[in-house]
């Protein structure tokens, strides 16, 4: 075993930089109203519309995934240089408003920086985990809590309404089941599950998950990645002309509108 | 009464079956599965450490350990026939692991320490404390970023100290033990090789 320097998780830089930077005045609510296809191919932030904003944002998030500041010569890019940094592009005023709202605040950038590092990282580590002897070995996942808050959400109670299981209590499925895109509110089978949420997963191995009766002997885990790409096509939205219009309105050059066909599809960067 | 013994050996057609499949060059799937167990066992002693490490100030805590259990994953695409790589993309990381001396970048001359819990995790750049004023310093004595309370001029309230640098010290704990990483992994390639042999 040998640990020489940090690196960068390959697949974590490629999941961000995938991303197109779409600007719009849409909240939360109403992004999350929108089709999934296009949120996964987007790098958005509710409300905030300038693209120069979201781009440096993007660039700042690359630089902690990929550690280029090394090379550079600068300080590593990491939480409080992106508050620091997003807030001085940002023109912020003196003080914090301590608002969510306010795409200046501490609260709001941390948020930002800590749920799109987190989700490009657990969506390398869901990747790698498709591979078909990974599923093998791991076929099943347990929902845990990986940090700490002062205020924490029932999961036990979402996962359950989710239709999940309990194994002495652990909650614990097929890595296939869709279960993991239904507790998510961004339906997503990879972590984070919800902002701010402190909840992860861990691998439970095949002895563990035969044991435990979340799997029957040399049962097989299918992998995910190519149904998961074929929904997020299936999900973009077949519409009447207005709402299709009103799509390309909010993302302009990066989705192209197909009025006869009643479908609007994804253009715009690598995804 | 005589009795005939037919031996055949079913074994070798077996063992040659389960020898190709871990041959040199087809070693990869192997790899990645020692690859992501060691991915658990790497995060799992982080979150143990965010357990048993709170913030001896009692200040409100910035998750260092389970920050860093969150980027260390498994990287298939450097891992090989004959190596798994787990990345752990913290900087922050490596010097806890050799230790080191950090030093200001960015054409700075100081680095800012942190005296109050609301000045933690923050950066005097950010403006996040507004008003923030350089004190101290005379005659060569230690200097600070902070400013008036109210109540007149000797009220200071102190945010920051700042230091040409910082030296971190390697923490021994930093890396769970080789012998609990090796026996985790030897089991890991047994029930692998096991479920290769089930099924040949």
């Amino acid at each position: 075993m040998e640990f020489s320097q940090p690196m960068p998780i390959a697949a974590a830089v490629d999941r961000l930089t995938s991303k197109t930077p779409v600007g719009s005045r849409l909240n939360t609510a109403q992004w999350q109203e929108l089709s999934q296809g296009l949120r996964e191919r987007a790098f958005f932030s509710a409300g905030v519309e300038k693209m120069n904003t979201l781009t440096t944002m993007q660039a700042k998030l690359q630089e902690a995934l990929d550690l280029s500041s090394r090379d550079q010569g600068k300080a590593f890019m990491d939480r409080s240089r992106f508050v620091a940094e997003m807030r001085n592009a940002l023109g912020a005023q003196p003080g914090d408003s301590g608002k969510l709202t306010d795409i200046t605040s501490r609260k709001r950038l941390e948020l930002i920086y800590d749920f799109q590092k987190e989700d490009a990282v657990e969506y390398g580590s869901w990747i790698a985990g498709q591979d078909s002897d990974v599923l093998d070995a791991f076929p099943c996942q347990e929902l845990i809590r990986v940090e700490s808050r002062d205020r924490e959400r029932d999961w036990a109670k979402r996962w359950a309404a989710a239709g999940g299981r309990f194994y002495g209590g652990r909650m614990i499925a097929r890595k296939d089941d869709p279960i993991w895109s239904k507790i998510s509110r961004f339906g997503r089978p990879w972590p984070p599950f919800d902002f701010g949420s402190g909840m992860g997963v861990e691998d439970v191995s095949r002895d563990e998950a035969e044991a435990l009766g979340v799997i029957k002997p040399d049962q097989q885990v299918e992998p995910q990645a190519e149904s998961f790409n074929a929904k997020l096509e299936a999900s973009l939205p077949k519409a009447n002309s207005a709402v299709l219009e009103g799509l390309r309105e909010i993302f302009g050059d990066t989705v192209q509108v197909d009025s006869i066909a009643g479908v609007i599809r994804w253009i715009g960067g690598k995804g | 009464m005589s009795l005939t013994f037919k031996v055949t050996d079913t074994a070798t057609a077996q063992l040659d079956q389960i020898r190709a499949q871990i041959a040199p060059g087809r070693r990869r799937g192997l790899m990645l599965v020692l690859g992501r167990q060691a991915q658990t066992i790497f995060r799992s002693h982080f979150r143990s450490r965010e357990a048993d490490s709170p913030n001896k100030k009692g200040w409100p805590r910035q998750h260092f350990w389970s920050g860093v259990a969150k980027v260390t994953a498994l990287d298939s695409s450097q891992t090989t026939d004959s190596k798994a790589v787990v990345a752990i993309s913290s900087p922050a990381f490596a010097a806890k692991v050799h230790g080191a001396t950090i030093l200001p970048t960015g054409g700075r001359r100081m680095l800012a320490i942190p005296m109050r819990a609301e000045a933690y995790g923050v950066r005097p750049s950010s403006g996040i404390i507004p008003g923030l004023v350089l004190l101290g310093g005379k005659s060569g004595g230690a200097l600070y970023l902070g400013k008036r309370a109210e109540g007149g001029f000797k009220n200071l309230i102190l945010y920051f100290r700042l230091v040409p640098r910082v030296t971190v010290r390697a923490d021994s704990r930093a890396l769970p033990s080789v012998a609990h990483v090796e026996s985790e992994l030897m089991k890991t390639a047994s029930s692998f090789l096991e479920r290769t042999m089930r099924r040949t």
